[in-house]
């Protein structure tokens, strides 16, 4: 599942707002949401990407914007990859 | 000063989830006391409680209900059926003059207790934001006051178990001052939450198990164990009789009297003379004599304490009279409510002076030489002629609160 696919589910599941309404151009503010719907959001897509976005780093006008903010921070945050052992 | 009715009642509770419902089955001596299914349960010496039956979402939409804790979901249940049941239409202007006084004891307890959870035992890095807005004291009275767009004022009252009577006669002071045109005056609680239930058990105050569980409340009983702890939410309407009258509202009752006072005693042991005094106080706001009261809803906890001392104070208050007058606990079937049992305990003492009928004291199998009044035992019994009753609401911390009301026509 892509990233905007799982953000729908989540303002789905959250705010009932119809993923087929959303359009990825279009204002963050379209969604409708207040401003704690919008620390609740983020507090539900950190649970949802096991990732940890600094709230400082609340920056975004679009919804593609939260898209991509999720996806640097998985890519940041994600672990290293296990160390290539040869075997002796 | 006007004279204050009560034009609207609202129940949700663990012997039903309406005020007619609440009151049939209270006649009909059933308790609302049993196991419950909770994965908690194992760890506790105590697995009773009132719970009521009830889903968030018979209620409310799924994005609703989970920005509400069981406890504003339960008052803004009750609520909304306190209002319909007042026919309850308000002009812009009378909403600026109308309010919400609400009592709760512990208020979000459950969502606290999940952050809790998250935070200590799952290491969580963050816990929901919605958090402190779900659990905080004055949310439930709030989301009345949005739901219904009542902008006069707005306040929580926490005095433990006399939280929502203290409430209802706040409000019954506002009215009858002429300072506000209606006010949904009632509690929640919904407290039934890991820490909670073994914070009580640690108290020692909660009641043993029975064979039967739904027995093993037993107020004024000598075999008594203690209480059992409940939930749910009671609202009442409150207005002018004037107000009631011209626009021909059902009129259940009428407040007449309300006292609160303090035991300046003890954190958690009731005083004997503090309840008196209570007592008292509110047969002298109401102007009336002793005699006049015809049915107490006891406070009734099923603690030894709480018995002995109020059933001293009520010969105290009542003098001879005191073996004459029936005295019930509803607790032994609805379990305690902590902040909101005094509104519950209202309703049911609204609606027994309304249908002249006195629920009965269920589980009192073994006499106490030590209390010795007419519990009503067993058996709801019909009093023709029922006028005025008398709600009792006393609490740790020592605040207590006694409403009297008769039948307000």
């Amino acid at each position: 599942m892509t990233t905007l696919e799982r953000l729908k589910q989540l303002l789905f599941k959250q705010y009932a707002i119809d993923g087929a309404l959303i359009k990825t151009e279009a204002p963050f503010d379209s969604l409708g949401l207040d401003s704690l719907d919008v620390v609740d959001l983020f507090y539900a897509i950190e649970k949802e990407f096991n990732i940890k976005i600094p709230t400082e780093n609340l920056k975004f006008n679009s919804i593609q914007d939260v898209v991509d903010l999720v996806e640097r921070a998985v890519q940041e945050q994600s672990p290293p990859p296990p160390p290539n052992i040869a075997p002796q | 000063m006007n004279r204050v009715v009560i034009s609207g009642l609202g129940v949700v509770s663990p012997v039903g989830n309406s005020s007619g419902e609440f009151f049939n089955n209270l006649v009909a001596g059933k308790s609302g006391v049993g196991r419950f299914p909770e994965d908690f349960l194992p760890r506790l010496g105590i697995r009773i409680a009132a719970r009521c039956a009830f889903d968030a979402l018979d209620h409310f939409p799924g994005t609703i209900a989970r920005k509400l804790d069981r406890v504003s979901q339960f008052a803004l249940v009750a609520a909304t059926q306190a209002a319909k049941d007042a026919g309850l239409e308000l002009t812009e202007d009378e909403k600026r003059r109308s309010g919400v006084y609400f009592g709760t004891g512990m208020g979000g307890m459950t969502t606290l207790d999940s952050a809790y959870f998250q935070l200590l035992k799952e290491n969580a890095a963050r816990v929901s934001p919605l958090g402190i807005p779900m659990a905080m004291n004055n949310a439930a009275a709030s989301h009345i006051s949005i739901q219904f767009g009542l902008k006069g004022s707005c306040i929580t009252c926490s005095t433990a178990c006399s939280s929502s009577a203290i409430a209802i006669g706040e409000a019954f002071r506002l009215i009858q001052q002429g300072r506000a045109e209606v006010m949904f005056a009632g509690g929640s609680e919904a407290s039934l939450a890991f820490g909670v239930l073994m914070g009580w058990e640690s108290l020692g105050t909660l009641a043993r198990e029975a064979s039967d569980p739904a027995a093993s409340c037993k107020p004024f009983s000598k075999d008594r164990s203690g209480f059992v702890l409940g939930e749910g939410a009671a609202m009442v309407i409150l207005e002018s009789r004037d107000r009631a009258l011209r626009r021909g509202a059902r009129i259940h009752g009428e407040v007449i009297g309300y006292s609160s006072t303090a035991d300046a005693g003890h954190i958690t042991k009731p005083s004997e003379e503090g309840l008196a005094i209570a007592m008292q106080t509110a047969l002298e706001d109401a102007q009336i004599s002793p005699g006049s009261i015809g049915y107490i809803n006891a406070h009734g906890t099923a603690t030894l304490a709480n018995d002995l001392a109020e059933t001293r104070a009520i010969k105290k208050v009542f003098g001879e009279m005191a073996h004459k007058i029936p005295v019930s606990s509803t607790k032994s079937m609805h379990g305690h409510l902590l902040g909101a049992a005094g509104a519950l305990e209202f309703i049911a003492s609204v609606l027994s002076v309304q249908h002249q009928i006195i629920p009965p004291t269920i589980n009192l199998a073994v006499p106490d030489p030590e209390c010795d009044l007419d519990y009503v035992p067993d058996q709801a019994r019909k009093v023709p002629g029922l006028t005025t009753a008398m709600s009792n609401s006393f609490a740790f911390g020592g605040t207590n609160a006694v409403l009297v009301l008769n039948r307000g026509i």
